[in-house]
């Protein structure tokens, strides 16, 4: 899993990079270290992501069953608040 | 907001929320809360040009600078989605709030999708397109209920990434002095990659699968079934294939017109060509992976209702 984030994200930033030299009207490998830094950051970026949406599941899973208890003393413990 | 405490003494959401939750039949009305939600609401409708309270948006959208519209078109839809999500839910949400924003959601997809055909601006067609995506993004509020807060906040972040797109295009075509749809005719032959961003940009706009825009109006018209507004969302979808014509007419012009005068390339800035990069990159790739922003979404629209 690291390994195909850390793959899909230098592809993005490398791909990014190719792409903004075109808009540009330039050849798509000009500067070539900056294509180096946008790999480096598109992997970065991309493996951060992962994580985070991870944090983001294990936040939501609870926050869903802080729902559904609140629910249940509600309306099957006629809990007034 | 005056009207609202002189009714009720409160100020605080809470209070507000077991004051007025059901007050319109338990008999405790007061024209005072009426008038002083209408008011709150029409405000908020103000700033987002929301119909019918969207007659400012074309004149002031072409005549700003770029940067000035991109802003305009942007920053006050996400603060006023936030505000209004925590005054109206929390606050004060009940029928007739709910009837006021199901009324200007389908006036404002309608308006949006009828008027920008007529244009003949990039910037008033923007402004327009603009006017109709909050009524799509209404939608989601409209309906009250945790997947319709939740489709709002993703159909925010959509927006804002296409519309960031959409004026940085327009920023890099008016140093070439393009103001008029007609202009465009060529850039195809005089900067394909910058025509295929444009194209893509519309083509999200446009709700087009599989690119961002289309994942933010299903989850919306989506969110608008399962709430049962069972008008709002044929509306929706009508509305969207409607508009699909101008923005098809920007990439026909680019790519098959020819100009009326021709527009010389000038080369852009750094800055421009990697956020459009960027937000390109976004708008092509998140179909394949939307769950970090659904879940992220799912969380702050629970939240709000915990």
């Amino acid at each position: 899993m690291p390994l195909s984030a850390t793959m899909v994200g230098a592809l993005l930033g490398l791909g990014t990079q190719m792409y903004s030299n075109a808009l540009r009207k330039l050849p798509y490998m000009r500067h070539p270290w900056e294509h180096l830094l946008g790999m480096g950051l598109g992997a970065v970026f991309a493996n951060q992501m992962v994580k985070w949406e991870a944090k983001a599941q294990e936040d939501l899973d609870k926050l869903l069953l802080k729902a559904k208890q609140a629910n249940e003393r509600r309306y099957f413990d006629d809990d007034e608040d | 907001c005056s009207m609202i405490y002189g009714s009720t003494g409160a100020t605080h959401f809470d209070q507000l929320a077991k004051i007025l939750t059901g007050y319109e039949i338990t008999g405790a009305r007061s024209s005072g809360i009426f008038m002083g939600i209408l008011f709150i609401a029409v405000g908020f409708l103000f700033k987002i040009t929301a119909v019918p309270f969207h007659m400012w948006a074309p004149d002031i959208y072409e005549g700003s600078p770029t940067p000035v519209t991109a802003f305009l078109s942007i920053a006050p839809k996400i603060s006023i989605s936030a505000n209004i999500s925590r005054v109206s839910i929390y606050g004060s949400y009940g029928a007739t709030l709910q009837q006021i924003f199901f009324f200007c959601s389908i006036a404002s997809m309608i308006l949006g999708a009828l008027a920008a055909m007529a244009q003949t601006k990039v910037k008033r067609l923007l402004a327009h397109s603009s006017i109709g995506h909050v009524g799509y993004i209404r939608t989601g509020f409209s309906c009250g209920t945790i997947e319709g807060i939740q489709s709002l906040l993703i159909g925010i972040f959509i927006y804002a990434s296409m519309t960031l797109d959409a004026f940085a295009i327009v920023s890099a075509l008016r140093q070439t002095r393009v103001k008029y749809i007609a202009d465009l005719g060529a850039l195809a032959k005089t900067n394909p990659i910058l025509a295929i961003t444009f194209s893509i940009t519309m083509f999200s706009y446009a709700g087009i699968p599989p690119l961002a825009g289309f994942c933010s109006k299903f989850y919306l018209f989506f969110a608008a079934l399962g709430c049962g507004a069972y008008f709002l969302a044929p509306v929706g979808v009508v509305t969207s294939v409607i508009g699909r014509f101008y923005y098809i007419r920007l990439a026909k012009r680019m790519f098959f017109d020819t100009p009326r005068t021709w527009i010389l390339y000038e080369p852009m800035d750094r800055d421009k060509s990697l956020l459009l990069a960027m937000t390109s990159s976004f708008i092509t790739s998140f179909f394949p992976y939307p769950s970090p922003l659904f879940s992220v979404t799912h969380q702050m629209a629970l939240s709000s209702y915990l």
